[in-house]
């Protein structure tokens, strides 16, 4: 294999190569005289300048450009920025999807298969889900397909509904896999192929597609197209069933309630029931569902961009208050969400001895968000915490230590104690519980 | 109901307490009346002070209450509101015979459209801005009036002069481009420099492009760059890639690689086509660090697995040479047999290498092969260890997988595999330093 002289092995960076860059210039910017009002409402929306944005897609749209009249409608069906309008989306779109709009098309296919701005139609739905597909999106290939498979619209035409969910899994999309899986597991509209089947399956199941776990794990449980396998299909559904798919929740059940792939447990095998029936994902504990705490003693966390370089900054110099603040920050759910360098600022806090960020560092490792799950760093840190007089942190590690071996928490044990009282260690620096801490 | 295209309580204020006719003394007692009875949020208040004025003839009376009629709230009453319209758009209003035009033109039928272009030529005459940038759309255009660029342009000139912002970029644009009127230069600079002061994006990139290629101007690779910044700072994709090339090839300013690979992969995730295939063949011919341009190494695997044998080796070589992203894509391909004859063994070597190199998708497909057993002798272990790591670097889909295979699972093995998890990680940080 011909290398490249500078290349070093081991992955070690390698110089950029600074060659003379050609004149790509020119030929780059001969695109660029085109730029017009539709880019500028580009622009407005992806900042939810929505009102801007709107002004200037209305005379285009009036005028007939297809785009700016797709934009109008999704703008008014999403209901950002403007009250949600579907009659008005519908008015857009009709005017878009004549001018050959494919997204267009496919959202008022849509909004008439589920009567949202216009009476429910499923003939003219189908009609304008063909246009959508014609023009090559796997997506709206599959939803054509959809319509073909249940008979809307349409008297039920599998074999059409399998050539179009092949259209899209050819494009890679993994519920078009799983779909036509289904057609080749049954053996409509399609020559029955339960191997065929099992491969679909495996791909969009490889994928994370729920769907495609369970029936792949049906087809393990059957010996149909795989070998015969309980084992491998109760890891199917535990896959699909952590999705909450409740068709999957119930065929784990029935595993555990017979002891096919997995240990006999009927105990499971009735909360399994329970959770199918509710919908509810099987096999949450309260661990999972646990959230950071933020200290009451302090100020309410401040969410400006000015306020998050400050608390960058004194975390920087190594101020433990600021550090659990932006660690709290960082964790919540949002744009900014960075779980990872949450765990790095409550580490870098409860080093310095603050004991809210040291349960929440703990929850961190229990519920392995932004750091690897590790029951025994986890309980250690949890422990600390409760040390340094924290009550709340005593659910959390009652929950760990129900899940952990008496090696772990041995050695978790053991890991607090050395901290605590070590050189240096933290039962000195723990901010105590008396001091009123209040944010700058 | 008439829709407004306008925030509407800004416009309803604006159209109550704006400019209208004032006596020396101040405006008519009921205008006042009508005005504060606004101002209180007292809507019918409003109207009843309004009425007696709108009926005899005041314009500006009849305009307002068919702001307020059309406005939402216990007062709506949109059949009313029409009926205002017309008097105020037939006395020559000509914000009346542009909201007029604007709710006519909805209308299905065609005796409507044909009413609305009616009003809005009425409002374009009487100088209302916002009228004139709408026709001249549709003179540019064709649509409901035979295509006419020419007038077009005079059109956007009338609204330009007046001050509307967007038809002074489009005015610009047909100026450089030369349709609708001979091209000129001069007034190109003028309208497209008046809209980028003002803040269009759209104007900013012409003139960007304008100053970039001389175009009837000399060109001025500073100006150019300037121009382009503001543009690709508001989030315009081309001027984004335009911007790249100057600063890549160190025109308007120092040469500067690292932010031109900067602006070109933001361009290239904003979907700007060219952008994308400079990078791909920049780093297909070796000249840019991949690690820089990490998503453009997943475009060529896409090239890839569509059949392109010059992306295949490409790929093949940055997977040799140990690149993480390169080796953990590869191995995909080879696992899907797409662009490359399906081979599970190398599949599994080639993430077995991105995984212990730190690759979040690697890790979670080489996870899942140990659960399942695809090619390796199943072990939950392994398989908890990499999805635990998966789930760690960011890959959300390893996080329910962790949580099954965990079920299935004796603590004690969890155990192990959150050891070896531990592990991993102590070597790996050790490697890195």
């Amino acid at each position: 294999m011909r290398r490249r002289p500078a290349d070093r092995r081991g992955g070690a960076s390698l110089a950029t190569r600074l060659l003379a860059w050609p004149l790509l210039a020119l030929p780059l910017l001969a695109g660029a005289a085109a730029a017009g009002p539709i880019d500028d409402a580009r622009v407005a929306a992806q900042r939810g300048e929505t009102g801007e944005a709107l002004r200037l897609l209305r005379p285009l749209a009036e005028a007939g450009e297809a785009e700016a009249q797709a934009m109008l409608g999704a703008i008014h069906q999403a209901g950002s920025g403007v009250p949600q309008d579907f009659a008005a989306a519908v008015t857009w779109y009709r005017e878009a999807a004549r001018g050959g709009d494919a997204a267009a098309q496919n959202a008022l296919a849509a909004l008439h298969v589920r009567g949202l701005g216009v009476p429910r139609d499923d003939v003219e739905a189908l009609r304008l889900f063909s246009l959508a597909a014609g023009q090559g999106d796997p997506r709206h290939q599959f939803d054509l397909a959809v319509m073909y498979d249940n008979g809307r619209g349409t008297a039920e035409d599998p074999a059409l509904a399998a050539e179009w969910y092949a259209k899209a899994a050819a494009q890679g999309l993994p519920e078009a896999e799983a779909s036509l899986g289904v057609l080749y597991q049954s053996g409509r509209g399609l020559a029955r192929d339960p191997a065929r089947a099992a491969e679909l399956y495996r791909r969009a199941a490889d994928r994370g597609d729920a769907r495609a776990q369970n029936n792949l794990g049906l087809l393990y449980v059957r010996g149909e197209g795989v070998p015969r396998d309980l084992e491998s299909a109760a890891l199917w559904f535990h896959l699909a069933a952590e999705q909450g798919l409740a068709t999957a929740i119930g065929n784990l059940a029935v595993m555990y309630e017979n002891g096919f792939g997995v240990a006999q447990d009927d105990a499971t095998a009735v909360d399994l029931y329970r959770a199918a029936g509710q919908g509810a994902s099987a096999g949450a504990l309260p661990l999972e569902r646990m959230v950071p705490l933020y200290d009451l003693r302090l100020a309410p966390p401040q969410e400006s961009p000015e306020a998050l370089r400050a608390y960058r900054g004194d975390a920087a110099r190594g101020d433990p208050v600021a550090q659990f603040v932006l660690g709290f920050l960082l964790g919540r759910p949002g744009r900014d969400r960075d779980l990872a360098a949450a765990a790095h600022w409550y580490a870098q806090s409860a080093e310095r001895g603050m004991p809210m960020a040291m349960a929440n560092l703990g929850l961190a490792y229990a519920q392995g968000a932004g750091v690897p799950q590790d029951y025994v760093l986890a309980y250690m840190w949890v422990n600390l915490a409760t040390a340094g007089g924290l009550d709340p942190a005593a659910e959390l590690r009652e929950a760990l230590a129900e899940r952990m071996t008496v090696q772990q928490l041995n050695e978790a044990q053991s890991l607090s104690a050395a901290r605590w009282t070590g050189e240096g260690g933290l039962a000195a620096n723990v901010v105590g519980n008396s001091q009123r801490i209040a944010m700058p | 109901m008439i829709r407004h295209s306008v925030p509407a309580f800004l416009a309803l204020l604006a159209a109550l307490l704006g400019p209208g006719p004032v006596s020396a003394e101040g405006p008519a007692p009921d205008m006042a009346t009508a005005e504060a009875a606004f101002r209180s949020g007292d809507y019918p208040g409003a109207i009843e002070a309004l009425l007696p004025l709108a009926e005899g003839g005041d314009v500006l009376a009849q305009y307002r209450l068919a702001v307020l009629y059309a406005e939402e709230g216990p007062q709506q009453d949109g059949v009313a509101a029409l009926k205002w319209l017309r008097e105020a758009a037939g006395h020559g209003h000509a914000e009346a015979q542009f909201r007029l035009a604007l709710a006519l033109a909805r209308g299905g039928e065609a005796e409507q459209r044909e009413e609305a272009l009616k009003w809005l030529t009425a409002a374009a005459e009487s100088g209302f801005t916002d009228a004139q940038f709408s026709l001249a759309a549709n003179y540019e255009r064709g649509s409901g009036v035979p295509r006419d660029v020419a007038r077009a342009v005079a059109l956007y000139r009338a609204a330009a002069e007046g001050g509307h912002l967007m038809a002074a970029s489009v005015l610009g644009s047909l100026y450089l481009q030369g349709r609708g009127t001979q091209p000129d230069p001069a007034e190109t600079l003028k309208w497209l420099t008046s809209a980028a002061e003002r803040g269009s994006a759209s104007a900013a990139s012409n003139l960007g492009y304008v100053y970039a290629t001389g175009a009837g101007v000399p060109r001025d690779d500073a100006k150019a760059a300037e121009w382009y910044r503001q543009a690709a700072e508001a989030g315009l994709p081309r001027a984004q890639a335009a911007l790249a090339g100057l600063l890549a090839a160190g025109r308007g300013g120092p040469r500067d690689e690292a932010q031109a690979l900067d602006w070109f992969s933001r361009a290239a995730e904003g979907g700007d086509a060219l952008a994308r295939t400079e990078l791909t063949r920049l780093l297909l011919e070796g000249e840019v660090e991949p690690s820089r341009v990490e998503q453009a190494v997943g475009w060529i695997a896409e090239n890839a697995a569509a059949g392109d044998e010059t992306a295949l080796a490409w790929l093949e070589a940055r997977a040799e040479a140990g690149d993480t992203a390169a080796l953990g894509r590869l191995g995909s391909l080879y696992a899907e047999g797409k662009g490359v004859a399906a081979d599970e063994a190398r599949a599994l070597e080639l993430w077995r290498e991105a995984a212990d190199r730190g690759d979040a998708e690697a890790q979670l497909a080489l996870g899942l092969r140990y659960a399942t057993g695809g090619g390796v002798e199943q072990d939950y272990v392994q398989a908890y260890k990499w999805v635990n790591l998966a789930a760690s670097r960011g890959a959300d889909e390893a996080i329910s997988a962790r949580a099954a295979f965990a079920n299935l699972m004796t603590p004690e093995q969890v155990a192990d595999g959150q050891r070896q998890a531990r592990d991993w990680i102590s070597t790996y940080t050790a490697a890195a330093r």
